[in-house]
């Protein structure tokens, strides 16, 4: 037991702590950036809930669906992050060697990491669901057992999530380890992963959210509705329980105790399965790093390009061949395309959008996608905002070679732009063709793109300022480094800023021509804003790549 | 002073370093030039200043006061050119590990502007050297510390520079690794070509170099002819000279 804590006492040291040397100015700095994000964050979803109170309060069962949606974001939260955690942790560590010559038995190692992968999710699911309930269980007067059964299985939730996971990364694991691109298929994967689940996730909301009061689609939306429920039917048990439905025709107590022991009990059965699938995974990862590679590699030839190319294909070499910086850089860029398509789907028929909606002027709900998009456009810089901190030590190499730090600039702005301006350009025209006005489509078409454009460089050059360049693993790269995390913030609180700007306008029934002219106008204000800071910015490249010592 | 600049492969003038807000010198007013067909060993005791000096003299690291010039041209004001003229092997080799050999080769190449037939003889003979074929296409993430450094070796001559530089390159090197290294630079020195390299083996730089430096707390100690040094202090061997004058220099 004292070899399982130590162990896992360790594991959470070496993700928690901070690089030496970092003061103590720099460590306050960076709680507080996470703090402030934190802070917005909750209080943007809190706003809603109280947005939401008379539904909750008038129609009982919206109460048990909200609360089977927190349950569903925790669960697709852990969906996406657990899946990587859980690969890296217990497949793809290199601390396999160090853990096998000591004296510890490799059950107790695979148990600390299990045990290690679990508390992350679960910690994360505290600290994004906990007050988020608290809120709702206040603003929709709900009975004091809901406090107590909805925190108490806050803990047992990431189980469910973790067993799809695995069930998911096991046949991956495998196929990939046989294959010579093992980092792309992985990659792919969960791309693939990412974008399905997100849709359905998507698709559930828009569901549960269109407003149009036909019997016919009413109907549709509570069949979609029952079936979720069915699919995910631990946490409906759960949802129903906390929120105090009878179930089965028995008592209010009873159908309570019945739900939570439903909840408590698949639970138990899935905590089984996925100890079983990820010692599977363990054993997997200490066979592999057991076995030399004695096999023969492919004989293959030399192949000249230019200066600039080669450091542009080293871009992707580089980003591509592991795993979890390839997730970093390329599953963000799904993003805007999914949301155009979401967005786009929503904003259809205006009926769709609820009665309060047409309450105003249904045109100011296309102003919010768009700055929504407009965000998530901005995410498409955060690849190529850590692409100096991933060179780590190989800047060494960059610096002894003949090339100019304005070439190396240049290769990696043309590296990002190139899957960057493709998302950009797809995104703009899915939501033009879905809703398409002729004013709209030239102030996207002269905004998006260019925004997307600008944030990309300005990711570039905001990493050259201080990339972080000693780690090991190229994971630490990003770890803890706020230089990146406050660059990245800058480009997506952009977005964010202009959509709180319309929010308020909108919401203080201000004339939409106004808002419109507001909205356009920040947006190019940023535009422009950014091409400066990004002009400044190259003008001082060369100071700043002399200064990186290493 | 031009004909003298343009006769030497590495000239460095008076550089000094400090860190720590300039309380700690770890280069104090160095300055040596080496000549064009000679192997060159800079020798001094973990701390000295080795190192850094190399870090500057190869654009690692700016050089803030003083000047470092090779075959010509000044490392901070003709950073590119100067970079066209050497080739390094640092003292871990820290390459792109996600690459294979040949990638990382051919990075190298396509940087340098050389052509693919000059790739593939080039690396023909030094795989073979360094009995590196077999695993020249797999991905660099997989060698072990002496094959990384053999393919830093290979990655570091693929233009065929004029001064070769090498830190603590016998680190890691199996027996017959490091004969080959030391064959492949008399061979470079055979063809008038410059090796400078840093070490602290030093019956390998007694038996190898035609001049030595050695340096102590970032001073120059001592730098001249292998066998007129010796004859200086009387024919001792290296190891006695070397920790008489680094002791000198430690006591200072």
């Amino acid at each position: 037991m004292s070899n399982y804590l130590t162990i896992l006492k360790g594991l959470f040291k070496n993700k928690l702590r901070f690089d030496e040397g970092k003061s103590k100015r720099k460590k306050l700095a960076f709680a507080l950036l996470l703090g402030f994000v934190y802070i917005i964050l909750i209080a943007a979803v809190i706003s809603v809930i109280v947005e939401l109170k008379d539904l909750f309060l008038y129609v009982p069962v919206m109460s048990q669906l909200f609360y089977f949606f927190i349950l569903m974001t925790a669960a697709i939260v852990v969906l996406f992050f657990g899946i990587v955690h859980l690969v890296i942790v217990l497949y793809l560590s290199k601390d396999t060697d160090f853990y096998s010559m000591l004296p510890v038995k490799p059950a107790t190692v695979f148990a600390a990491k299990l045990s290690y992968v679990y508390l992350s999710e679960a910690a994360i699911i505290v600290a994004a669901a906990l007050p988020i309930l608290i809120a709702f269980g206040i603003v929709a007067k709900m009975w004091a057992w809901f406090y107590v059964i909805a925190i108490a299985t806050l803990l047992i939730v990431p189980i469910l999530p973790l067993v799809v996971a695995a069930i998911f990364a096991v046949p991956v694991m495998l196929i990939a380890s046989k294959l010579k691109n093992r980092n792309v298929i992985s990659l792919v994967f969960f791309l693939l992963l990412f974008g399905g689940a997100f849709s359905l996730y998507i698709y559930f909301i828009y569901l549960t959210s269109s407003g149009s009061i036909t019997p016919e689609s009413m109907m549709r939306v509570l069949n979609a509705i029952d079936v979720i429920l069915d699919v995910l039917y631990p946490y409906a048990a759960l949802s129903r329980a906390a929120c105090g439905m009878p179930i089965y025709g028995l008592s209010l107590g009873a159908s309570t105790i019945v739900g939570v022991v439903i909840f408590v009990a698949i639970s138990a059965v899935l905590l089984v399965i996925i100890w079983l699938l990820a010692k599977f995974m363990y054993a997997q990862s200490v066979k592999a790093n057991n076995q030399t590679d004695n096999s023969k590699a492919k004989k293959s030839e030399f192949k000249t390009t230019t200066s600039t190319r080669a450091l542009i294909k080293r871009e992707y070499i580089s980003s591509l061949r592991t795993t979890q910086i390839a997730f970093q850089c390329y599953a963000v860029m799904l993003l805007p395309i999914l949301m155009a398509v979401v967005f786009g789907v929503m904003l259809r028929n205006p009926s769709d959008l609820g009665q309060d909606v047409q309450l105003y002027d249904t045109r100011y709900v296309g102003l919010l996608p768009f700055c929504t998009l407009c965000a998530i456009l901005a995410t498409l810089g955060n690849a190529a905002s850590t692409t100096f901190s991933r060179e780590g030590n190989a800047m060494t190499t960059l610096k002894v070679l003949p090339i100019n730090i304005k070439t190396i600039v240049k290769a990696k702005i043309i590296a990002w732009l190139l899957p960057a301006v493709p998302v950009a350009i797809v995104s703009v025209v899915i939501i033009n063709v879905m809703n398409f006005s002729v004013d709209y489509m030239l102030l996207s078409m002269f905004a998006l793109v260019p925004i997307a454009v600008v944030f990309v460089i300005f990711g570039t050059l905001w990493d050259l300022i201080a990339p972080k360049l000693k780690w090991t693993d190229p994971i630490q790269a990003v770890k803890h480094n706020m230089h990146v995390l406050g660059g990245q913030f800058i480009m997506l609180g952009c977005g964010l800023a202009i959509m709180i700007v319309v929010y308020i306008l909108s919401a203080c029934q201000v004339e939409f021509s106004a808002i419109n002219a507001v909205c356009w106008t920040l947006l190019y204000a940023v535009l422009a804003a950014f091409t400066i800071v990004d002009i400044l910015l190259y003008r001082k490249i060369d100071t700043y790549y002399n200064r990186l010592e290493m | 002073m031009d004909s003298v600049a343009q006769k030497s492969v590495l000239d460095i003038d008076h550089v000094s370093m400090s860190y720590a807000n300039g309380n700690v010198k770890a280069v104090d007013d160095l300055s040596f030039t080496l000549r064009p067909g000679e192997i060159f060993g800079f020798l001094g005791a973990n701390g000295a200043g080795k190192t850094t000096t190399i870090k500057m003299a190869t654009g690692i690291l700016p050089v803030k006061s003083g000047s470092i010039k090779i075959c010509g041209h000044d490392i901070t004001h003709d950073a590119i050119e100067a970079k066209r003229h050497f080739g390094f092997v640092p003292d871990s080799p820290i390459i792109f590990d996600k690459y294979t050999g040949r990638e990382y080769i051919d990075f190298l190449g396509d940087i340098y502007g050389v052509n693919k037939t000059a790739r593939e003889s080039i690396t023909a003979d030094l795989l073979k050297r360094f009995a590196l074929e077999d695993a020249f296409d797999k991905r660099i993430s997989g060698y072990s510390h002496g094959m990384k450094q053999k393919i830093a070796i290979i990655g570091s001559l693929i233009h065929s520079p004029e001064l070769w530089i090498l830190d603590e390159p016998m680190m890691g090197l199996d027996p017959p690794s490091a004969f080959a290294l030391k064959e492949l630079m008399k061979k470079y020195k055979s063809e008038g070509k410059t090796v400078f390299f840093s070490t602290h083996i030093l019956e390998v730089a007694e038996k190898l170099c035609d001049r030595v430096a050695i340096i102590g707390k970032g001073k120059l100690v001592l730098c001249g002819d292998m066998d007129e040094i010796k004859r200086a202090k009387g024919d001792e061997s290296l190891e006695e000279i070397f920790l008489s004058v680094a002791g000198e220099s430690n006591h200072e």
